[in-house]
């Protein structure tokens, strides 16, 4: 059966249909997220959020923007850099992760997608040495040795400065938090 | 499939995927060769959309999405359980209001099911026809003291019943969520969480009747959003003008 059919089904209601419709999918849509999150559980919660979606909201497919695997995979990326745009401690991981990640392109994506200001933030509770590091890093792109060899330092300062950085933007979870979570009636 | 400009990511990812015929797959290539934007884009679906035979989410997360599933079904039966005799019940009230004349008590603000439909972002599919539309009114959108950094602009569309707004300036909130609400003549009020993209976002509303609506505004929530507004107000928009 095509994706559009379960889709269809699942519009109806059809139990079966979403069974066939996340055992197509559950990896695909979990590896997108992970790619982006680097984090195991928020890439789960993520899967989740987008099943949830795709089973109540299947109505929202367009098929004149592309297939509905390439519905899903840009359905997950949204929802992948929403939670890193909300919740600091993961874009912190992230950032850690980026490091030693065989992914470039994508991180560079990821890094672009986040508002400047939330980094910026982040950035400037840090000592000098480790803001420039951290800088040099994701907007200038250089690698930890150019790095060294611009500011002068030793490699190995560098990448303390680096790892003590981001260690400390990892501690600073509160810090971007300029509204409190208070009120509400959920 | 260009929007902006700019190839659709939907189509880059079915194009990285081989499902795009051959002439739209070259177009996609000439397209790509010409444009930074594009060409990153690419790349990302392009290390994104390796898959990793190993790496699964766990046996337990469909049990998860099962057990959510569940209870939103059975909440919205027990939903349309309550509903039914309270049709009944809402024809003798309807009596009792006319007869005594209390149709101040309709003024009171209460959350109803919206008989309007909301797409946000890349779901919008309409918005040509509100440019250069002389039928189309527009306005600015108003922020209040506290989020001066947003800016936007609301479009009225008579002809297809239609509110567009395009807002800006939506500075990243932890741990909490941009609302919109959209109240009606009676004082019923419904809202829908904004989903923001890169500080902005598109919400469109196609309503049944424009007529029928007073005024939208924007609100900070906590995660996920609230029934009605709780928290600081961002922007307001007089659309009975």
């Amino acid at each position: 059966m095509d994706d559009y059919l379960l889709l269809e089904q699942m519009r109806a209601g059809n139990q079966e249909a979403f069974d066939e419709f996340y055992q197509r999918y559950h990896q695909y849509i979990f590896q997108i997220a992970y790619k982006v999150l680097a984090n195991r559980p928020e890439a789960e919660d993520i899967t989740q959020e987008v099943f949830i979606e795709i089973y109540q909201r299947s109505d929202q497919y367009q098929a004149s923007r592309g297939s509905i695997k390439a519905w899903v995979a840009v359905k997950t990326r949204s929802r992948a850099i929403d939670r890193l745009r909300k919740k600091p401690e993961v874009l912190a991981d992230k950032l850690e992760d980026i490091i030693t990640n065989a992914s470039p392109a994508a991180d560079q994506f990821v890094i672009e997608k986040m508002e400047k200001d939330i980094l910026r933030a982040a950035l400037l509770q840090l000592p000098l040495s480790q803001q420039q590091a951290i800088y040099h890093m994701y907007y200038d792109q250089f690698t930890q040795k150019e790095i060294a060899l611009t500011t002068n330092r030793p490699l190995g300062s560098v990448k303390s400065s680096i790892r003590y950085g981001l260690q400390s933007l990892k501690k600073q979870k509160s810090l971007l938090r300029w509204i409190g979570s208070g009120g509400g009636d959920k | 499939m260009v929007k902006d400009n700019h190839i659709s990511e939907e189509k880059l990812v079915d194009y990285l995927q081989g499902q795009l015929s051959e002439s739209e797959a070259q177009g996609i290539q000439r397209h790509v060769e010409d444009c930074v934007k594009c060409q990153q884009t690419l790349a990302f679906w392009q290390e994104t959309l390796e898959m990793d035979e190993d790496l699964q989410p766990s046996a337990k997360l469909k049990e998860k999405i099962d057990q959510s599933l569940l209870v939103e079904r059975s909440l919205k039966q027990r939903l349309i359980k309550w509903k039914m005799p309270l049709f009944g019940l809402a024809g003798v009230i309807v009596i009792v209001i006319l007869c005594f004349s209390l149709t101040d008590i309709l003024k009171v603000q209460q959350t109803v099911e919206p008989d309007y439909e909301v797409y946000q972002n890349q779901d919008i599919m309409s918005d040509q026809v509100f440019m250069n539309n002389p039928v189309v009114d527009s306005q600015p959108i108003k922020p209040y003291e506290d989020f001066d950094e947003m800016e936007g602009m609301v479009w009225i569309n008579p002809q297809t019943q239609e509110i567009l707004l395009e807002m800006e300036g939506l500075t990243n909130i932890y741990n909490n969520d941009y609302q919109i609400w959209i109240i009606d003549k009676n004082g019923n009020i419904n809202g829908d969480l904004i989903i923001v993209e890169n500080g902005s976002a598109r919400v469109l509303y196609r309503v049944e009747d424009l007529s029928d609506f007073r005024i939208m505004k924007g609100s900070v929530e906590p995660p996920g959003g609230s029934h009605r507004p709780t928290g600081p107000e961002t922007f307001y928009v007089d659309i009975e003008k």
